[in-house]
């Protein structure tokens, strides 16, 4: 990083500090803290609820995916409008007449306190860790990157974060969303021109669009259904159904973002952006990996992409066999970019030999990659190296943006695209850490334990909320750093949660009958059995995907048949 | 706990919208479809 791409950095990270806290004056009592007394447009709650879901690992993991893998990631939010006209009809009028802070809090007008305790626990323990993993993964990428200090870079992110969410309350966390999602946009609209632009001039975007097509990079739906595949049309359409239904319907991350709009409709309307504007998106992160990788068809890639590793290798036995690897790579490089040259200038037979042979190369290149990982892994005992994602080494995706950001594009750039990294970290983390805080606060602290303060305190216990879950979180950055595989276990089994914590929020809507022990029991049943499925040998390849129409099945069957075996719940109104 | 105050167009029909929703997501999966099929021949 230059002198240049500092100052973006650090305009950046000022601006967004001083505007996070100029919404401290408006967030006086604990309903403009965590509501923002409901009265913000629907326009900047729909750019909010975008901003949230929007993480660093998103735009730097999404644009890797595609470079190793193609557009096919993009099936994955093909349930998400459905979701949200669904949401729109059902849950959305029911937690916002309600006058509920929480998701949860509607859980106990429907049944009981220890539903509404669970669901919100589970909430609190499964976002806590997330947030951590939401910090630690751009930061582990951008000290490894620029050498930068791991700590200082988690609390160049988290300690920001913690003071605009700390003071400004949910006001701030929206409105920064709002400058956060238009760095972000802006950052991968100019990536995107930079790689049109760095095209070779005898190429059109057109012909790179087939070069991409010839390597697998636009294939964008798969129709075949099979449930071990995560990225398939069945598994989008219906899997991504059900997750986007749980994670807008039942996460209070999102949905405090839409109980902050000045009406039902408002509420509905941010929503309903996303169904619009979120595929787009997308489509944009995943065409910056795509003509990344058309980048690296005309300019020399290196062989892996994570330095950190290959320096362990130079120092290491193995050396020796790792550049001659290179030289292997270099040379089948030459062959595909001149066999892509020719497939995208000529036509006829030419054309097809020419794009065999590309096809041919780029395999090839592929082999020399994974014997290289393989290398890396005996080397450094990194056990994931072993895998791939598309063609690429896994533990290689994730650097691919990062190393084509800081090598290849010119000044001011770059720290746009860093201010951009940062940017959908804060917003993230912003979001869980209201959330989080918010739930402690309503479902916890004055619900079981000190009922009848004054607002003002509530307002205090809020904002000490706001900066214990920031601090858990960014020692769980750290912590993750050294755990591992074992923060991937933790989200895993937070994902599992999802699909049940659906299942009560259906069960309360569609079963007249359901009562609270019904709704307790087949929520602990709903994740025992997700959790089996999940971890069983003989289904553990089963996508993740279907964890959540599975557990809101047995939610469901199980919550309706001890509702039926106990005594009905006198009338509520919920 | 605060109730909410229902507003003029909290029930304002959405009907359109969700359909113009549907529509459009149904042609944007049309659309990748055919980005797929055209490029990837």
């Amino acid at each position: 990083m230059r002198l240049l791409d500092w100052l973006v950095v650090a305009g950046y990270l000022l601006w967004i500090v001083v505007d996070g806290l100029r919404r401290t004056k408006a967030s006086t009592g604990v309903e403009g803290y965590l509501l923002a007394n409901r009265s913000l447009p629907w326009w900047a709650v729909g750019l909010s609820v975008m901003a949230t879901q929007l993480s660093a690992i998103t735009l730097v993991g999404t644009t890797g995916q595609a470079y190793a893998d193609g557009m096919r990631f993009i099936q994955f939010y093909f349930g998400l409008p459905f979701a949200m006209v669904i949401l729109s009809v059902t849950l959305v009028p029911f937690f916002y007449r309600s006058g509920v802070y929480t998701a949860y809090e509607y859980l106990e007008r429907r049944f009981d306190v220890k539903t509404r305790t669970l669901a919100s626990f589970l909430f609190l323990f499964g976002r806590s860790m997330s947030t951590g993993a939401i910090i630690s993964a751009p930061a582990v990428i951008l000290s490894i990157m620029f050498h930068w200090n791991l700590t200082l870079t988690i609390l160049a992110i988290g300690g920001p974060t913690i003071l605009y969410t700390m003071l400004g309350g949910v006001q701030a966390v929206t409105w920064t969303d709002v400058k956060q999602m238009a760095i972000v946009v802006g950052g991968l609209v100019c990536a995107v021109l930079f790689l049109i632009l760095g095209l070779p001039d005898e190429v059109s975007v057109g012909q790179a669009l087939h070069v991409a097509g010839a390597a697998g990079r636009m294939n964008t739906i798969d129709f075949h259904f099979d449930p071990k595949q995560t990225y398939t049309f069945w598994s989008g359409v219906i899997g991504g159904l059900f997750l986007h239904l749980s994670y807008f319907g039942c996460d209070q991350s999102q949905v405090q973002r839409y109980l902050t709009a000045k009406s039902l409709n408002q509420a509905r309307h941010s929503l309903l952006m996303s169904a619009f504007v979120k595929i787009p998106l997308q489509i944009l992160v995943l065409m910056v990996g795509v003509f990344m990788f058309l980048f690296y068809v005309f300019n020399r890639p290196p062989m892996l992409f994570n330095t950190e590793h290959t320096a362990k290798v130079e120092q290491s036995a193995r050396a020796g066999d790792y550049h001659a690897l290179e030289s292997d790579f270099a040379r089948v490089y030459e062959q595909r970019k001149t066999a892509a040259t020719t497939m995208a200038t000529v036509e006829g037979p030419a054309h097809e030999t020419a794009r065999e042979a590309f096809r041919a190369a780029t395999a090839e290149m592929s082999a020399i990659r994974g014997r290289a990982a393989l290398i890396v892994k005996d080397v450094t005992g990194v056990a994931n190296y072993g895998d791939k994602t598309g063609d690429t080494p896994k533990p290689d995706v994730n650097y691919v943006f990062p190393t084509f950001v800081t090598t290849q594009l010119p000044q001011g750039l770059v720290g746009l695209i860093i201010a951009a990294i940062f940017a959908a970290a804060m917003s993230a983390t912003a979001g869980e850490l209201s959330a989080t805080a918010t739930a402690t606060v309503i479902d916890v602290y004055k619900r079981l334990l000190n009922k009848s303060e004054s607002d003002a305190h509530y307002l205090l216990f809020s904002r000490l909320a706001v900066a214990f879950w920031g601090l858990v979180a960014c020692v769980v950055a750290h912590v993750a750093v050294q755990l591992g595989s074992l923060i991937e276990v933790v989200n895993r089994i937070g994902s599992i949660f999802y699909g049940s914590l659906l299942g009560v929020f259906v069960l309360a809507l569609t079963v007249r009958r359901a009562n609270g022990h019904g709704a307790f029991i087949g929520l602990l049943s709903g994740i025992l059995f997700v959790m089996a499925f999940a971890y069983n040998p003989g289904t553990r390849s089963v996508s993740y995907l279907w964890h959540n129409p599975i557990g809101v099945v047995v939610v469901m069957v199980v919550g309706t048949a001890v509702s039926l075996m106990t005594k009905p719940q006198p009338a509520r109104d919920a | 706990m605060s109730q909410h105050v229902v507003q003029a167009d909290d029930d304002a029909p959405m009907g359109r919208t969700y359909s113009l929703v549907i529509a459009c997501h149904i042609a944007v999966i049309a659309i990748l479809w055919w980005i797929g099929r055209t490029f990837s021949v």
